[in-house]
């Protein structure tokens, strides 16, 4: 068979190196030019029985999504993987070891579920590994050899990328990998020589791999970050440890506080001092912060909130995938609170979207909740990121001599914005509160200053919106089927599109990485073209679809995924065609 | 009684009427006549006063309670924060510009109650921070409910059968977080609060000030007079390198003792991070 | 009841649908070696000369597999039997219990003494497998040469021929004859392929292959040098029944069988390639090859599995279609 897009998943428990399996792999198709999007799965449990399984796909075309089904599966571990097999799409294949232990019975025994659709290869992965290094590490290098000959891929670039993920471990080590690596490579031509082509375009040139989360850390301390302080939380950790390692380099620090409500207190301190800082939590932690939030929108002190979704309520699903909590971020205050919330799509919007975040909070005084979710923040992709460096940048609106004259913090202004300084800056001093308060930012609890105070705050997003980005409208623009999303759902739903246009129906996509506010010309626009409105999110209520239909009076068709994995394109396409099918009825 | 309020009621004027400290008064202060806090507000004044702190690099944080209101009293920059929430928002700004004077400020259930989590990982972080703690054991702004250091058996509209839960001391807790200087101070004696009010922000790192500060108001059992009957001062040979000593007399309720337990010089939490970023430290 | 057949050939096959179609309930699970759906061996020829396609070759559907309900384990070979706790064990330690065992492995092509040092340089030619690999060689190769006296030979070369390579046959004979000791071609076979212009040489065999630059050279016993793109060689078919060493199961070349296709041990059956039964004919015991006989085995052995009584006749003759000619063939005197 010739390919130019292959999906690979290895499955393990512990020990089986089933994520160092998915980075080498990603990192090697990354080195060869292609495209490459690395998905891992698993369990909230450390050790013990916890299933882990890392999917890499890679195509020599740009991926938006993890797309439906894989194409080779790698049972690491036999029992775990069984029920990955029905995810193998028509034709594909499985390999497993042939080297276990011990006997196995026909219900544990993962080659015993193959079925004839699908293609079983048995290697003695154990066994070649303890040739190559004497224990039975490296198993996943056997594997990767036998994958690298079974899509005739380059082993130059995989030897290559072992010899880089393993160098700080020592030569020894490096050998080892390599001979597993071998070992697999020519077990493999020797038993199975019938291989695929993976066919490989000249002139591809190396591709980086980064995840979400790194994006978003890269892209805060190129712009300016110069404190974090954060509780460890899955899936939003990896940020706070870029952080930490970077910022002291920085002049800048990390603090890992007793919790989430202390880390977001730090950050509207440092802020307060005149100093980018941001938190990065998931679900339960933006629960906890939720009353400094609001305190961030009364004494109007800037705040970056990054929120990596995972599933929920509750301590929920830590470790899988949910777009559940817009809800909180939109409305997660008590009285009339405000708030910034941005979805990014991918990585790349990642980078960018946080530096437009740590702008806007700055200038306008505001939280920007910046909602990510697991999948987006640990997917690994290759992305040609412009790097945009200005450690700076500063969009503090400051206060003119004249105004320093008098200064009041909290300046009625037509855009709603007060001029400020901050502590350690000449001028002015003054005293803030979270208690509502008059123009010099001391407490007063007058019916007409609540009013115009609130209005002040409100008129801040009004004003916002002349820095806001366009919204992007993908697709055909002449389509009146039309589709909304936000965050790492539009992948799919881009590849859903482009699936439904192959089957003949055609749509467009509006997005945004702006969810409130929003560019509402555009998207009043672009709905009003629409005959068919589809809004596919991953979650049970249809958060989004909520505020679109709020806010734009629309009734569309919800795709409700509360799904513990990334959202399908297929499904997303089967919606279009019926859309179109209702349509044409 | 009658002689206590009064007497109470003019010590509180006179702290707030200072008039060397007349460059760092603010708004006048909304506390009841006679309150503890101002001496500790007056204690604050004299000591920036004398330590010629710029009023553009002095922060003072405060949470929710009738201390909180702190920072509207005196000049410099002030940040009235959430209930409990003071120290963690202080460490923000201190670490975001360590050439600030940041001065925390709060009350006994703001520090120990509701924001009782954060205490602990200030100390121990050794911030360059003061945090003065003002313990009337009651919730004053809610009208005298209990409060953690209230003592068991006081009756309040919370607890109308009498509280069963025993206090808890400010000074040990600070003495157990590893704080590097701890002191208790009765808002009786003027100038040994403003004294060590400025001691405490000479410090380098973490400096605790537990002031005795009588609720005239809604404190019926622990009054100016219930205490001034049980403080003393420390030993005068009191060694204030040696912590478990401290503790014990930390610990002890009968007297309570006043002055300084504990000050040790080691790196602050500025010193050592400052050795990382020049790259003295390396990562893992 | 579970019955497990170990070899998706046709004899097995056919034994599993027999079993399925008469008993809709019956357990069956058919383990074979090769990657691929049942096929039908003798039309790889065609397939590799591009007159058939891989589908046409199919002997038992997907449809037909899941319409039947048989299990079938592709890729799979069985390291052990143990008749006494009526277990298998694959190549991978799974264990898999049965009631009836029918072992349906088939021959497999081997190399004697001489040649087994030079396994690498030769081309298999079995396997659906072989085939489509050589395919992807083939416009690669232009001189070929075949070594090897059976039937399975003149096949290869009738193949070889119609993609147009040209071809060196040697063999140990006088003359070409591929063990079709009675046919319509009789002695004429071997001046027919000449005329063909297959290139014969007779009494000789292969004793040293080497690799060159564009191939290989090879030396002949009786010093010829020959030079070829590919080599293709067998010496003889050889039952493929490693799964029955250490039982107790009578074999000699073959796993031996009674006319119900019994083996000596309780429950288990053998039929095709791999079992010898007497001949009445030759008063000896014999592997009856071919495609009609296994057929013919496999319903055999898949009725008597269900417990009824039926016994296997031996087939005499064998049809072979020989470049467009029509060939019947017995193979022994």
């Amino acid at each position: 068979m010739r390919y130019s897009e292959i999906t690979i998943r290895f499955c393990g428990i512990a020990g089986d190196g089933v994520v160092s399996s998915g980075k080498i792999f990603a990192g090697a198709c990354a080195k060869i030019g292609l495209h490459v999007m690395v998905n891992d799965i698993y369990s909230a449990e450390i050790r013990g029985l916890g299933k882990s399984s890392s999917t890499i796909r890679f195509s020599t075309s740009k991926l938006n999504s993890m797309g439906d089904g894989i194409d080779l599966l790698v049972g690491m571990a036999a029992k775990e993987s069984i029920v990955d097999l029905h995810d193998i799409k028509q034709e594909g294949s499985v390999m497993y070891d042939t080297s276990t232990p011990g006997s196995v019975v026909e219900e544990d025994s993962l080659v015993a579920h193959i079925t004839p659709e699908i293609h079983g290869y048995g290697i003695p992965i154990k066994q070649l590994a303890n040739e190559a290094s004497g224990t039975n590490q490296g198993k996943n290098l056997v594997a990767i050899g036998a994958i690298c000959y079974f899509y005739s891929l380059p082993p130059d670039m995989f030897i290559e990328q072992i010899k880089a993920i393993f160098a700080r471990k020592g030569e020894r080590i490096v050998e080892t990998n390599i001979t597993a690596f071998r070992l697999g490579y020519d077990y493999f031509k020797e038993h199975y020589p019938l291989n695929n082509q993976f066919e490989i375009s000249k002139g591809l040139k190396p591709k980086t791999l980064i995840s979400g989360n790194e994006a978003i850390a890269q892209g805060a301390i190129d712009c300016g970050l110069k404190f974090f302080a954060g509780y460890p939380i899955t899936p939003a950790t990896k940020i706070m440890e870029i952080a930490a390692k970077e910022l002291p380099k920085l002049e800048g620090w990390t603090l890992q506080m007793e919790d989430e409500i202390a880390a977001i207190s730090a950050v509207l301190g440092a802020w307060f001092a005149g100093k980018r800082a941001m938190t990065a939590t998931a679900g339960p932690g933006l629960s906890l912060m939720s009353e400094m939030i609001n305190m961030s929108v009364m004494a109007e002190i800037p705040a970056i909130i990054v929120n990596v979704q995972r599933g929920g309520p509750s301590t929920g699903l830590p470790t899988k995938v949910e777009q559940g909590d817009l809800n909180i971020a939109l409305y997660g205050g008590s009285g009339d609170s405000p708030r910034v919330v941005m979805a990014p799509c991918d990585s790349e919007e990642c980078y960018n979207g946080i530096q437009l975040a740590f702008d806007i909070a700055e200038k306008y005084q505001t939280p920007v909740i910046f909602l990510s979710d697991l999948f987006l923040g640990q997917r690994i992709e290759t992305v040609a990121i412009e790097p945009n460096i200005d450690r700076e940048r500063c969009t503090r609106k400051r206060p003119t001599p004249e105004q320093l004259k008098n200064y009041l913090r909290y300046q009625i202004t037509d855009d709603g914005v007060s001029p400020l300084i901050v502590p350690g800056e000449s001028g002015a001093i003054y005293s803030i509160t979270g208690l509502e308060h008059s123009v010099t930012g001391n407490p007063n609890y007058e019916s007409d200053v609540h009013s115009m105070m609130t209005a002040k705050r409100f008129r801040k997003f009004e004003s916002m919106v002349a820095d806001l980005p366009q919204a992007d409208i993908i697709g055909d623009e002449k389509a009146v089927i039309g589709l909304a999303g936000w965050g790492s759902t539009i992948g799919s739903i881009l590849e859903g599109m482009e699936i439904a246009r192959k089957r003949g129906v055609t749509s467009k996509l509006i997005k945004s990485i702006m969810i409130h506010p929003q560019r509402e010309d555009l998207f009043q626009e672009f709905f009003a073209s629409c005959k068919k409105i589809i809004v596919p999110e991953m979650n049970y209520q249809g958060q989004y679809a909520d505020l679109l239909k709020s806010r734009y009076g629309i009734r569309p068709i919800e795709v409700h995924i509360p799904s513990v994995n990334p959202v399908s394109p297929l499904k997303i396409a089967q919606k279009i065609m019926e859309a179109n099918d209702e349509l044409s009825q | 009684m009658s002689f206590l309020s009064k007497r109470s009621v003019l010590e509180g004027l006179n702290s707030a009427k200072a008039s060397k400290t007349k460059e760092w008064r603010d708004n006048l202060p909304t506390w009841c006549p006679g309150c503890g806090h101002f001496t500790g507000l007056h204690g604050l004044y004299e000591a920036v006063e004398k330590l010629k702190i710029p009023q553009k690099d002095f922060v003072v944080v405060s949470g929710i309670g009738c201390s909180g209101r702190f920072p509207f009293f005196i000049k410099g920059f002030g940040l009235h924060g959430l209930h409990g929430r003071a120290l963690p928002l202080a460490t923000g700004i201190k670490i975001a510009n360590p050439a600030l004077t940041v001065v925390v400020v709060g009350g006994d259930g703001d520090g120990v109650g509701i924001g009782g989590g954060h205490f602990p990982h200030a100390a121990r972080n050794n911030f360059n921070l003061t945090y003065i703690l003002l313990d009337n054991s009651i919730y004053g702004l809610t009208k005298g409910q209990i409060s953690p250091t209230s003592p068991m058996g006081m009756k309040s509209g919370t607890s109308p059968y009498g509280n069963i839960a025993r206090p808890i001391n400010p000074t040990t807790l600070a003495l157990a977080y590893e704080a590097t200087f701890v002191a208790r101070v009765f808002s009786r004696e003027r100038d040994m609060v403003s004294d060590i009010i400025t001691k405490a922000i000479q410090h380098n790192g973490f400096s605790f000030i537990h002031v005795l500060s009588p609720c005239v108001v809604f404190n019926k059992l622990i009054t100016y007079n219930s205490w001034h009957e049980v403080v003393a001062d420390l030993p005068a040979d009191h060694d204030t390198q040696n912590r478990s000593k401290a503790m014990g007399l930390a610990a002890s309720i009968d007297p309570i003792y006043l002055g300084i337990f504990h000050q040790e010089n080691t790196p602050s939490f500025d010193d050592l991070s400052q050795q990382i970023k020049k790259g003295l430290i390396t990562p893992a | 009841m579970k019955s497990v057949i170990i070899g998706a050939g046709v004899a097995g096959i056919t034994a599993a649908k027999t079993i399925k179609e008469i008993d809709r309930d019956a357990e069956v699970v058919v383990i074979g070696d090769e990657m691929f759906l049942p096929y039908k061996r003798y039309l790889l020829t065609e397939l590799l000369c591009g007159l058939l396609t891989q589908d046409d070759l199919i002997f038992l559907s997907l449809e037909l597999l899941h319409k039947l309900d048989i299990k079938l384990r592709m890729g799979e070979s069985v390291k052990s039997i143990e008749p006494s706790k009526k277990l298998i064990t694959l190549h991978h330690n799974e264990i898999i219990p049965y009631d009836k065992l029918l072992i349906a492995t088939g021959c497999i092509p081997s190399l004697g003494l001489i040649l087994r040092p030079y396994k690498s340089y030769i081309q298999h030619y079995y396997s659906l497998n072989d085939i489509l690999v050589l395919k992807n060689r083939l416009p690669e190769i232009k001189k070929c040469i075949v070594f090897g006296k059976g039937v399975s030979c003149l096949d290869l070369i009738s193949g070889l021929y119609n993609l147009e390579k040209q071809i060196t046959y040697i063999t140990k004979g006088k003359r070409a004859h591929f063990g079709l000791k009675e046919s319509e071609f009789k002695d004429k076979l071997h001046d027919f392929l000449e005329e063909k212009g297959i290139d014969i040489v007779t009494e000789d065999r292969i004793v040293s292959i080497d690799t060159s630059k564009h191939g290989y050279r090879v030396d002949t016993l009786r010093q010829k040098k020959l030079t070829a793109d590919i080599i293709f060689g067998w010496d003889h078919y050889t039952p493929n029944i490693s799964c029955i060493e250490n039982t107790s199961i009578k074999k000699r070349l073959g796993i031996l069988v009674n006319a119900r296709l019994e083996t000596s041990e309780k429950d288990i059956y053998a039929a095709g390639d791999c079992m010898e039964i007497y001949n009445p004919c030759l008063k000896k015991y014999w592997i009856n090859f071919g495609f009609p006989n296994a057929l013919e085995q496999g319903r055999v052995a898949g009725e008597n599995m269900l417990g009824r009584e039926e016994e296997y006749k031996i087939y005499e003759t064998i049809t072979f279609n020989l470049m467009g000619k029509s060939l019947k063939a017995r193979w022994w005197k």
